[in-house]
């Protein structure tokens, strides 16, 4: 597969403090990659440096496998931090700016800004916008010319539910359309439901970078519970296919053997007279992952 | 470059400070150039007889081709208080583009860094050509109305000093660019701007003579001096100090290397700054 970004030793020093130290990364086409981590881990610096805003104290960059120049950022839609447009112009005409910058044609304007549902607000000025709008505008200005990748730097920041639904299934099916997303988050949960791909970042450091779903597979042990929790908490001492169980509430959590089936628990537990009312394989959230990496790094 | 154009001419189109203040400027120099005769002539009433014949014929003489080319670009250029004007809406539309974080914007979306100057100075070089050719149209008419001599030698006598002003014009806008990329604040860098110009006669003060010119705000304010018109060698024949009959070749390429510096200081500044 291609590689949309990569970063080679890729650092950024403000005075003392190193903002990304020796950062790399190798983002690889038809992918929406997440890049994770608390405020302040480095993510908005990461996303300066490749897009030019921001000169690297050290390491280098690739867009599409080669040097990057004015001519790549055509090709990549980006928003970053803040939504910075001309407050005295509409949101058409910043819009038009946008595209004379691109080189696309203005016929695009329409098109993007109904993608993101600003085109009732497109000939008022960009000043009387509401956060959240101004938002779906930057979002709107990196559709435009069918970008190639997309950069995204907390798009849902200041966004109402509905907004923040309306941006994941954007990003979803932009991504379905064959475009590599870079994806900066502080919500785990959004990262969770959006992006293919993870990297964990905590102070300007990846903590861990790999595919979502395998974030995911690792199993967070299963969630059982039936009327008599005495009779069960017995029988389950003695159930050959456990490594431990614990009682949360109404609830036991087992982790099973590895080689061990949820079948044969179940089967177990039914032949010493217990019959569940609830049985859920818990899937170890991100969350859990997250939190974990970053107190093992603390 | 025509993309840059296009892009500089989308963000002013719309920019209703703008044009108030360009308004403004024209006005004020417009007032100024063409007022002359009127102020004048008023002069000339509230005078005593004597003074009054002098007068007129000071008005005769200012107008005057070839003089008048020299006489109204000494007073629209006017060491500072109507340029100043333009300066303002150079600091503005350059720090604008700080305080909106559109830089990046504009660097992010597909242009180098580099471009960002050049597209400012584009608009530098449009204000300067703006305010040439209100020189150039009042030159024209006062002088056909009221100049005395109006050959062809005459008129295009004395024409240099069209340039010297564009130069003159040009240089300090660059100084504008310059104060506004180094500052970035919009407050402060007017303050700054202004500041400086009172500045710079204090520490002409303390400079010897002969370095005078050198001063930044000096070398661009000298390449039109104060006019050392025909009317001056009658009035004055005694007084020989800076009055100036041409525009010196050397006050040009001084103030030509502070335009010069001014341009590459932000260069370099927004070629390695963070923005």
């Amino acid at each position: 597969m291609n590689t949309v970004l990569s970063t080679q030793n890729l650092t950024k020093k403000f005075g003392k403090i190193t903002a990304v130290s020796a950062m790399n990364l190798a983002i690889s086409e038809n992918c929406v990659f997440g890049l994770l981590g608390p405020n302040g881990s480095g993510k908005t610096t990461t996303l300066g440096m490749v897009l030019d805003i921001i000169r690297p104290t050290d390491g280098d960059f690739q867009w599409f496998g080669s040097k990057p120049d004015k001519f790549t950022r055509k090709k990549i839609g980006s928003t970053l931090e803040s939504p910075a447009f001309y407050p005295y112009l509409t949101g058409a005409g910043n819009l038009k700016i946008s595209c004379t910058l691109k080189g696309v044609d203005y016929s695009e304007i329409h098109r993007v800004l109904r993608l993101v549902n600003l085109d009732q607000r497109a000939h008022d000025k960009f000043r009387t916008y509401s956060f959240g709008m101004k938002q779906r505008l930057a979002i709107a200005a990196a559709l435009l010319g069918n970008p190639k990748a997309l950069i995204l730097d907390e798009p849902t920041n200041g966004l109402d539910p509905q907004g923040i639904s309306e941006i994941r299934q954007l990003v979803n099916r932009v991504a379905g359309e064959g475009v590599s997303i870079i994806f900066a988050s502080h919500i785990l949960d959004e990262v969770q439901k959006v992006c293919t791909h993870v990297a964990i970042m905590r102070l300007g450091k990846i903590l861990y970078s790999g595919k979502v779903d395998e974030v995911l597979a690792e199993t967070g042990g299963i969630e059982i519970s039936s009327s008599n929790l005495e009779i069960m908490a017995s029988a389950l001492k003695d159930c050959p296919f456990l490594l431990t169980f614990r009682r949360e509430g109404i609830k036991f959590i087992l982790t099973p053997k590895p080689d061990a089936d949820i079948h044969e628990i179940h089967e177990y537990l039914i032949s010493n007279g217990i019959v569940l009312h609830h049985l859920v394989e818990r899937k170890r959230s991100l969350e859990d992952q997250y939190l974990e990496l970053l107190k093992n790094n603390q | 470059m025509r993309t840059l154009i296009r892009l500089e001419w989308l963000k002013i189109k719309s920019y209703k400070a703008f044009w108030i203040i360009l308004g403004l400027y024209l006005i004020s120099m417009a007032a100024l150039i063409f007022g002359l005769p009127g102020f004048i002539d008023w002069l000339a009433e509230q005078a005593p007889k004597s003074e009054k014949i002098i007068l007129l014929a000071f008005k005769k003489m200012i107008f005057n081709f070839p003089d008048i080319w020299q006489n109204i670009a000494f007073v629209a250029s006017a060491r500072f208080f109507i340029k100043v004007i333009l300066g303002f809406i150079l600091v503005i539309l350059v720090t604008n583009e700080f305080t909106f974080n559109t830089m990046r914007m504009n660097i992010m979306n597909g242009i180098e860094r580099s471009e960002v100057l050049w597209s400012k100075l584009m608009v530098a070089f449009f204000l300067t050509l703006i305010s040439t050719m209100v020189i150039l149209f009042a030159g024209i008419y006062l002088g056909f109305t009221n100049s005395s001599n109006i050959t062809l030698k005459a008129i295009v006598g004395k024409t240099s000093f069209i340039p010297a002003y564009m130069l003159e014009v040009f240089s300090y806008l660059t100084y504008a660019i310059f104060l506004s990329v180094l500052i970035r604040k919009t407050g402060f860098a007017v303050i700054a701007m202004v500041l400086y110009s009172f500045l710079e006669p204090i520490i002409t003060y303390y400079t010897p003579d002969d370095y005078d010119r050198f001063l930044p705000m000096n070398a661009i304010n000298h390449i039109i001096r104060t006019p050392n018109t025909s009317l001056m060698k009658i009035k004055t024949p005694e007084m020989t100090f800076d009055l100036q009959e041409f525009v010196k070749w050397d006050d040009f390429v001084v103030c030509g290397l502070y335009a010069g510096l001014f341009i590459m200081i932000p260069y370099l500044i927004l070629k390695r700054k963070d923005l």
